[in-house]
């Protein structure tokens, strides 16, 4: 894959068409067992096992204000894996249907709109148009943007 | 890995065992065992490194190992100057392996053992027999040229050969018997000529007496002091001899003298006395204890086998095998309405194969802390030295297990910690007997593991931390207000503060490690806490507190509404069970406990469930002396886990220090009782 070429898998959340670049992907999983932790912040869905570590699992939903999902057995969770300070965050997002997987070049996408869609539009990186749907580009470090400098101090 | 890397892997190890067993010689220095131990290592050593190309270590364990053969046979003793020279040595070996050039140490350490050996009585390293009075050599070997015209000379052949039987055992092997020598003799030609194995029951005159009538050319005598010989000068010149047939010479020469090589050189050296026959005696029962020994290493080579690997793999394995446990639990749902005997039984079995795969892929990552001991003593040794300061070190619990990486990076601050209690804390010897105190000073390490930490403590008996000192420096520096009154609490985070150090003057041994504030922020880094404690004139302990991150924790499983918590088990002080109507009738959250007040809080109140069991578990939490009483729905049992250090996103929730995976492969919480409170 060269730089100007990303591969996105593409997934609907409240039937909002969505991408993330795989590079940020681990794995796509159903929610299982899934703890609640009191406490925790809001968006905070609870924690599942992968593959041995205990993971949070984010409803992204909520965290980029679309609403909220409810997690139910067989909820699918996409596990991704987020840099940060040479470290890397895991962490899983609740989603609605996984589509697809397409091949953007950099170069077509297209900056994504920021006013009147609804949600929060700061973790998007982008936009990309496959025939008459427009799929919003996320980038994994912008919906973590906030957690990600508390951990920095 | 190739062959190299997995030699220095392997040089490594026994680099280490080395230093070891050269650590048990300093506090038992005629511990023949471990003697023998240092000598076999050498010559593992000395034996691969050839084959590698590493010449210098190759020629400095071989001086060595002479070394160690003398102490071994008793000839010398392992004194403090072997020792020192050794544990240089393991230093430059250590150097070389690396692939740092050392050749000045190596030479240099040469230099220093072939001196030692000069001053060792050994005549025997010069070959040619000389005056050496009337001992008996332990081994000769003569070469017999005789000059093709010997018969004309009139000299008897047969005689001289039967002459050189009578000296003793002799083998008489003919060289160059093209033509069988009983032929040569027959017609008068020699071409053969003769090499003479011989343990002599008489001396060297007598020996040299045979030859009296031969010319000084057609004989040599060469005393044997040792196998080297037969690959050396002056044998060479006559003769190259395969490894075979030196092995064939020198078994030859041992079956009549077992001795051989080994511990004869004092025989030629000293007069038979009282004090021989003691020495022999020590000779003979360094003898048995050596063959105990090999049949000991034989054994514990099958026990101590190690072989590294990534931490990756290692975690990718440990991964592997949570998730065979998941699957397990999956399964055994799956079949839970299975009456089929044999498939239970099967199920029996995987359910037992599994837990014990995971119990051993986790206890791979855990190592002793007693892997630094060696480390340690090292460091005391030199530091004493440097300080003529003579200290006792005494550890206990060193047994207990850590994740390999808090170990590593414990290393140094723990020899920061000891370097500082040898400079600052301990007193010089004549001080102490002032004070009343044992002349050597006391170190002690231990560890124990407490809930989900575990404390590994130092603790010297020298002058304890001056505080007025950390007070006026702290002034001076700026840090502290001279107006105000310091707890000694508060002076101890001042001292723990950067760039504070409370040597009067930078001595040799503070100046080079890290200060108190480093090993501070480095147990920090582990999330663990450092704690100094320190009574005037009697000592400090400093105290690390350290998480255990993947060390296997013993929890209380409990039940919260549709969830289940864990409590460390050590933790856990009493449990018993009461009604809700009788926790809950007063507005004051406390329990009577021990003729105190806890107070209590109830998870399901503070986890904002509404609904609430009619009888409620109460559970006493003990931490660090301070006790909090825990309101559960239940105890669901007791459960061996390991803990799991949250996630990022959670670490803001400090109400939970951890979770872990359970049994069935869910995932649980485990709880930090004492953050109920705030």
């Amino acid at each position: 894959m060269t730089q100007n070429n990303l591969h996105v898998l593409l997934f609907t959340l409240q039937k909002e068409l969505f991408g993330i670049s795989v590079m940020n992907v681990i794995r796509v999983t159903n929610i299982e067992k899934l703890i609640r932790i009191p406490k925790a912040p809001a968006f905070i869905a609870g924690a599942i096992n992968f593959e041995g570590n205990v993971i949070p699992v984010v409803d992204l939903a909520s965290k980029i204000e679309l609403g909220t999902t409810t997690a139910l057995p067989g909820t699918k969770v996409i596990i991704l894996e987020v840099d940060h300070d040479g470290d890397s965050l895991e962490v899983g997002i609740m989603i609605d249907e996984v589509l697809d997987v397409a091949q953007v070049e950099a170069a077509s996408l297209l900056p994504p709109p920021l006013d009147n869609m609804g949600f929060n539009t700061n973790a998007l990186t982008g936009m990309h148009k496959i025939e008459d749907d427009f799929y919003m580009i996320l980038s994994a470090r912008k919906i973590f943007e906030k957690e990600l400098a508390s951990l920095v101090q | 890995m190739d062959f190299q890397q997995e030699y220095i892997e392997e040089v490594r190890q026994i680099l280490k065992d080395l230093e070891k067993s050269l650590m048990q010689l300093d506090e038992n220095p005629d511990h023949a065992d471990e003697i023998a131990n240092v000598y076999r290592y050498l010559h593992t050593l000395k034996g691969s490194a050839g084959m590698f190309g590493f010449h210098q270590i190759e020629k400095l364990t071989h001086e060595l190992e002479y070394l160690y053969s003398d102490v071994r046979d008793g000839i010398r003793a392992h004194d403090e100057q072997i020792m020192d020279l050794t544990l240089h040595s393991v230093d430059v070996l250590a150097d070389l392996i690396e692939g740092q050039p050392a050749d000045d140490e190596v030479e240099k350490i040469i230099r220093t053992v072939l001196a030692m050996r000069d001053t060792a009585a050994s005549p025997s390293l010069t070959t040619l027999a000389s005056d050496t009075g009337k001992q008996l050599p332990q081994a000769v070997i003569i070469f017999f040229t005789p000059d093709s015209n010997i018969f004309k000379r009139g000299i008897n052949l047969n005689a001289i050969l039967d002459d050189i039987r009578e000296l003793g055992h002799a083998e008489i092997i003919v060289h160059n018997e093209s033509v069988p020598l009983e032929k040569q003799l027959e017609s008068r030609e020699l071409t053969s000529w003769f090499e003479v194995l011989l343990v002599p029951e008489q001396d060297m005159e007598e020996i040299r007496d045979v030859f009296m009538f031969l010319g000084e050319n057609e004989y040599e005598i060469l005393e044997l002091t040792s196998p080297e010989q037969f690959m050396t000068e002056p044998y060479t010149r006559r003769i190259t001899l395969s490894e075979e047939q030196i092995n064939d010479r020198i078994n030859t020469l041992k079956a009549w003298s077992p001795q051989l090589f080994e511990a004869g050189v004092e025989e030629i050296i000293e007069e038979p006395t009282a004090g021989k026959a003691v020495d022999l005696k020590a000779n003979a029962e360094g003898q048995e204890d050596e063959e105990t020994f090999t049949f000991e290493t034989k054994k514990s080579k099958k026990n101590k086998g190690n072989i590294s690997v990534s931490t990756p793999k290692l975690d990718q394995l440990i991964n592997i095998v949570s998730e065979l446990v998941t699957f397990r639990s999956e399964l055994q749902h799956l079949m839970s309405d299975n009456r089929n005997t044999k498939v239970v039984e099967a199920m029996e079995k995987l359910d037992f194969l599994t837990l014990r795969l995971r119990d051993s892929a986790f206890n791979i990552r855990l190592v002793p802390l007693s892997i630094l001991q060696v480390k340690l003593q090292r460091l005391i040794r030199s530091v004493s030295k440097e300080l003529n300061k003579d200290v006792e070190f005494i550890t206990e619990g060193l047994d207990t297990e850590l994740d390999r990486s808090i170990i590593n990076a414990l290393e140094a601050p723990l020899m920061h910690i000891i370097r500082n209690a040898m400079d600052h804390g301990i007193e010089q010897p004549e001080e102490r007997m002032k004070r009343n105190k044992p002349e050597k000073g006391l170190l002690k390490l231990y560890s124990y593991n407490s809930g989900d930490h575990v404390f590994i403590q130092v603790q010297d008996d020298g002058n304890g931390i001056d505080f007025d000192k950390i007070r006026e420096k702290g002034i001076a520096k700026g840090l502290l207000n001279a107006q105000q009154n310091y707890s000694e609490k508060e002076l101890i985070n001042v001292m723990m503060s950067p760039g504070f150090s409370t040597a009067s003057a930078v001595t040799t041994v503070s100046g080079r490690g890290v200060g108190m504030d480093i090993v501070k922020k480095e147990v920090n880094a582990l999330r663990g806490d450092v704690e100094i404690s320190s009574e005037k004139g009697l000592g400090t302990i400093i105290t690390l507190r350290l998480p255990l991150t993947l060390t296997i924790l013993d929890t209380l499983v409990v039940r919260v509404a549709d969830q289940k918590y864990l409590i460390p088990v050590s933790e856990v002080e009493y449990c018993y069970e009461e009604q809700h109507a009788n926790l809950f009738s007063k507005k004051s959250r406390h329990i009577r406990y021990e003729k105190q007040l806890v107070p209590f809080f109830s998870l399901r109140e503070y986890f904002e469930r509404e609904e609430h069991p009619e009888k409620e578990t109460v559970i006493v939490v003990n931490k660090n002396d301070t006790r909090v009483a825990v309101v559960v729905d239940g105890i669901a049992g007791q459960y061996q886990t390991v803990y799991k250090p949250l996630n990022e996103l959670l670490q803001p929730v400090d109400c939970f220090s951890g979770a872990s995976i359970l049994g069935d492969g869910s995932t649980a919480l485990i709880l930090n009782a004492l953050k109920l409170k705030n």
